[in-house]
């Protein structure tokens, strides 16, 4: 899969980024802002993102909203920190298909993205 | 993990930074709601990247920082007792990030979770006496090390360049000639970026004073602003590394010195300012207060009642002279010399410390208006283009970024007033220095060659006796035995022979 990883850190993006291509997906892009997502994702039209919650100048959830805006298939994998359960939730009301917490396991990110590609 | 540890503390370090420059911003207006969202975003990021690397005491820490900031998120104004916590907190991480990149043991977090909590209840907290553990220690990579003997090896081509230059004038042959130009493209491509590896911003050295000043000028109960600009200027990274040192020690004494605590309640702009510009190959970084300045009269009083001069010199002595006083050993260690001038506790170690970096410092000052520290650094320290030229049969050389234009010169046309001689070039009177003269190297050549000059808006003629070439030197630090103001160090010219480069300046 063509995967878009949005994360404000470098270090996220790293990770998750080897975690994918280990497990044979292919990271067409990355970025580091809400804004930046909906952007790159009109751009590259990955098969799927990865994105974070808390973001500078556009939060993950307003990002999610946007792209479901502009393409109603997108699929998005939400990558949050513990504690924001609340949040998860309104991501997936407007339009995420799964979620994983962090500290997460790869192979979690994984088996997220295998169930994701069945649907 | 192990492979991204670094990228973790790499990267948390630059979050530190920012959470600083936010802090400090919530500081002067705990209204700013973009600031305090930051500092959420940064402690939230912090959590789960220490989550993700199985640092427990970190992500929990983080995990309630960003608790206690909710409800200053929601209500878009930040308590003061909470900005005070927060400088605490950032100064625990940046100790915590220290212990985990020596692999030493991390600071004690229990007051600090104590703190946490009982900022929640709404109780006060005084950090001070709650003793947070904090460790302070400077960092050295061990890359820059590489980066050093990367440089050494890039300077040894550069002089191998040099000699293959040489031998092509010599040998003229084309075959050499084709492969010293392909040679030469390829030294210089790699010089280039060997330097450009070495190069950092300004900011690098400057980032650090916002909150060390806040925290200084807090200390001593002084309303002074500290501005900074000119931090996007490259320069290398030796010179970054030498030059915090020198510059905390004059923003002190600026405001040690240049404002009193009464001065300061008197409610006008008390301001220091680090700035830095770039002039060719030249910067200049100077500190610059709107405080009291300095009473050169009274520095040339305390130097004449020292016998550090005589009564004799003293009248001669002008502003200039006298504030470089201040940066004699003899003079500026001592103690009262502070309170009566309002400057000079160590600005000779100041001063030493920047001619190492082959720099040289001026002052300039005006009583009730203020002062002016400046350091004036070369950009690079290791390459300059260079005007080599010749005294009798010995070879030196002087940096380019001084030159400003040279010509024959008939001795007739020199006229002598007041036993200084003068030229007259254009419609500008040029002061000429017969430079064989005061480094000792008379020529008897009836040749003679004018190397106009400038520096610190002076112009002056050096007469030597030829210019033999142009082109890029690689310098190296004096021999303390040679060691004079004039010379900022030596190069070693094509043909294997030292030459010593000449800083005009040192002849002031």
């Amino acid at each position: 899969m063509r995967v878009l990883i949005v994360d404000d850190a470098m270090f996220m993006r790293r990770m998750l980024s080897d975690i994918l291509e280990k497990g044979g997906h292919t990271v067409c892009g990355e970025a580091s802002t809400g804004k930046e997502a909906v952007e790159r994702y009109k751009e590259l039209k990955p098969e799927l993102v990865t994105m974070d919650i808390i973001m500078p100048d556009m939060s993950g959830i307003e990002a999610v909203k946007e792209i479901k805006k502009h393409d109603t298939d997108a699929k998005i994998l939400m990558v949050s920190a513990m504690g924001q359960q609340a949040l998860v939730l309104e991501a997936v009301q407007a339009g995420a298909i799964d979620y994983v917490v962090k500290p997460f396991q790869p192979s979690r990110v994984l088996e997220s993205i295998e169930r994701i590609t069945k649907k | 993990m192990e492979n991204y540890t670094e990228l973790f503390l790499s990267e948390v370090e630059t979050y530190i930074k920012q959470l600083d420059d936010h802090v400090i911003e919530l500081e002067r207006d705990p209204k700013m709601k973009p600031a305090i969202f930051e500092v959420f975003r940064v402690f939230h990021t912090i959590k789960g990247m220490a989550q993700t690397m199985g640092y427990e005491d970190l992500a929990r820490l983080s995990h309630r920082i960003e608790d206690l900031l909710i409800p200053a998120k929601d209500k878009g104004e930040i308590d003061m007792s909470i900005v005070e916590f927060l400088f605490h907190a950032i100064d625990y991480l940046r100790s915590t990030l220290q212990a985990l990149s020596s692999n030493s043991e991390i600071p004690d977090s229990l007051t600090i979770f104590e703190a946490i909590e009982r900022l929640e209840k709404g109780e006060k907290v005084d950090l001070l006496t709650m003793n947070l553990q904090i460790t302070k220690t400077s960092e050295i990579r061990i890359r820059m090390e590489k980066l050093d003997k990367l440089l050494n090896l890039s300077n040894e081509l550069l002089v191998a360049r040099l000699r293959l230059e040489r031998l092509c004038m010599e040998i003229k042959d084309q075959r050499l000639i084709d492969f010293r130009d392909t040679a030469t493209k390829l030294i210089e491509s790699m010089q280039d970026e060997v330097m450009r590896l070495r190069m950092l911003p300004l900011s690098n050295v400057f980032e650090f004073f916002p909150r060390w000043f806040r925290d200084e000028a807090k200390k001593q109960g002084k309303a002074v602003t500290l501005e900074i600009s000119g931090g996007d200027i490259e320069v290398d990274r030796s010179i970054i590394e030498a030059l915090k040192e020198p510059l905390m020690h004059l923003v002190r004494n600026s405001l040690d010195h240049g404002f009193s605590k009464e001065d300061t309640e008197a409610g006008e702009r008390n301001t220091v300012r680090i700035t830095a510009a770039q002039e060719k190959d030249w910067i200049n970084i100077s500190v610059i207060d709107n405080g009291k300045g300095i009473d050169w009269e009274k520095i040339r009083d305390l130097a004449v009642e020292r016998d550090l001069i005589s009564s004799a010199d003293s009248r001669t002595l002008d502003r200039e002279s006298a504030y470089n006083i201040l940066l004699r050993p003899d003079f500026s260690t001592r103690e009262e010399v502070s309170e009566i001038s309002g400057r000079g506790i160590g600005l000779d170690i100041v001063n030493n410390a920047i001619s190492r970096l082959g720099g040289r410092l001026y002052i300039f000052s005006e009583l009730d208006k203020g002062s002016q520290f400046s350091i004036e650094l070369p950009v690079s320290i290791a390459i300059i283009r260079a005007m080599i030229f010749r005294l009798d049969r010995q070879r030196f050389a002087i940096p380019l970024s001084f030159v400003q234009e040279t010509f024959n010169l008939k001795e007739d046309t020199v006229k002598t007033v007041h036993h200084r001689e003068l030229y007259k070039l254009r419609d500008e009177i040029l002061p000429m220095t017969r430079l064989g003269n005061i480094i000792d190297y008379h020529s008897n050549s009836k040749k003679k060659t004018v190397i106009v000059v400038q520096y610190l808006q002076k112009k002056r003629g050096f007469i030597i006796d030829e210019i033999i070439d142009e082109t890029d030197i690689v310098t190296k630090k004096v021999d303390l035995l040679l060691a004079r103001n004039y010379y900022s160090g030596c190069a070693i010219y094509s043909d294997g022979l030292p030459m010593m480069i000449i800083d005009p300046r040192g002849f002031e």
